[in-house]
């Protein structure tokens, strides 16, 4: 049986920062989005289908290989990084962030942000950019709100750059195929499962060091790992290292 | 008039039921995916083949959720498109409504096809394609999400996209064509004997 692949040591890859900072040939106010939201499940079935065609095209034979495997984890992460790093300074608006009051919707459905929009909104509520542990609070609180639909359930830290948030039901895990076995009470990952739930937690490793590095933490290391608490399958764990 | 505007309710019920998230997420991660596609697979042309291929996979399986949200829904009035053009109905204003927050108008073309039209695209907020690849087809992944969920359901399609916001359109056309039924095959061994 092939070994698992390491932890994730992330090889960070060139951001787009070129194009990003290109100005574009008009100006495009941020409220004239299509539609301000998108049905959750499209998002996680788009991310499957993105992770089962990088997988494809970086191991086309059947065998995998752990190069292949860490390559298609990294790749993932990469793609993380580069929507992270876009995605999370648009999350901090309310307007991108409430329930679609701002937009004129009827029956604004609340199933996250703020329960009321506010008219004139700063742009950093609450947030001291240079403060490292504000920043990850805020990651745990509007980021995961705005991207999962939920908070981190619980943030630990030695004050030192050292960051654990805990999830204990992460969305993206919860469609997982798990086994029962007769030896542990609660369902279990097979193998395959516990690859496929790797490559799924690349994703979020790569928003998460994205947005980090939006709001100048460019040097950061963000892994993950399964919690393992008996409770379910999808508790897991993102362990982020932040370099001063 | 009493069957649209049915259709134009259970949209917005499954819309608001559904559990949502950012939009601009959703846009950024697919441009991330285009853009792998662009830097790995240098002709437009596999890469608007491989874009119709994942929008296919995620027909197959949206299809899935859209009968089972649909039906538990409105369990009183049957939903199961019984020809050709009323799938335009359930696609145009429950099925983009439910996954993509957005409604289309349709215009029925002939006995056999029809054109989805939708004022914006959500797929391409912000995209402006670069001139050596003006010949992308940047919303395949939608046209092939279309044809999973119609042949999904028994129906041979075509599906193109002939206007798009990234090719400086003001909306998206999206034609769909009826080919005919499957043919229903039954698994080998079922031989009269």
């Amino acid at each position: 049986m092939s070994a698992l692949p390491p932890p994730l040591s992330i090889i960070p890859l060139e951001p787009l920062e070129s194009n990003y900072n290109r100005p574009l040939d008009r100006q495009i106010p941020l409220t004239t989005l299509s539609t301000p939201y998108v049905s959750r499940d499209l998002f996680e079935l788009l991310l499957s289908s993105i992770i089962t065609q990088v997988v494809s095209q970086t191991s086309p034979t059947t065998t995998e290989t752990t190069q292949s495997s860490e390559a298609s984890a990294a790749l993932i992460e990469a793609m993380g990084y580069s929507v992270g790093l876009r995605v999370a300074p648009l999350l901090l608006l309310p307007d991108m962030n409430d329930n679609g009051r701002s937009n004129g919707e009827e029956g604004s459905e609340n199933e996250m942000g703020n329960p009321q929009a506010l008219p004139a909104p700063p742009p950093l509520p609450g947030i001291d950019p240079g403060n490292s542990l504000s920043i990850v609070k805020y990651l745990c609180k509007d980021f995961w709100v705005g991207v999962f639909g939920k908070q981190i359930d619980k943030l630990q830290t030695n004050h030192r750059g050292v960051f654990v948030l805990k999830d204990y039901s992460f969305s993206l895990l919860k469609r997982i195929p798990t086994t029962t076995s007769p030896t542990s009470p609660s369902p279990l990952l097979s193998d395959s499962s516990r690859i496929l739930a790797i490559r799924i937690l690349a994703y979020p490793c790569g928003l998460i060091r994205g947005a980090l590095s939006s709001f100048g933490f460019k040097n950061s290391v963000v892994s993950c790992d399964f919690l393992n608490d008996g409770r379910n399958v999808e508790s897991t764990s993102f362990n982020i290292r932040i370099q001063s | 008039m009493s069957k649209s505007s049915s259709s134009t309710r259970l949209g917005d019920l499954a819309w608001s039921k559904s559990p949502k998230t950012s939009s601009s997420l959703f846009t950024l991660t697919y441009g991330v995916l285009v853009q792998h596609l662009c830097s790995s697979q240098t002709p437009s042309l596999e890469v608007n083949a491989s874009l119709r291929k994942i929008g296919q996979n995620i027909g197959i399986r949206l299809i899935d959720d859209y009968i089972s949200k649909t039906s538990l829904l409105s369990p009183n009035s049957p939903q199961q498109c019984t020809s050709f053009i009323n799938t335009s109905e359930a696609i145009s204003k429950v099925g983009l409504k439910m996954f993509l927050g957005i409604t289309a108008d349709v215009r029925v073309d002939s006995e056999n096809s029809y054109t989805l039209i939708l004022s914006s695209n959500p797929l391409a907020d912000f995209v402006e394609l670069p001139s050596s690849r003006s010949d992308l087809q940047y919303s395949n992944v939608l046209a092939g999400c279309i044809q999973g969920c119609l042949e999904s359901v028994g129906f041979e399609v075509e599906v193109t996209i002939v206007k798009d916001t990234v090719w400086g359109d003001e909306g998206v056309e999206v034609k769909v064509e009826g080919k005919g039924r499957k043919k229903e095959e039954l698994e080998g061994g079922f031989k009269d004997e």
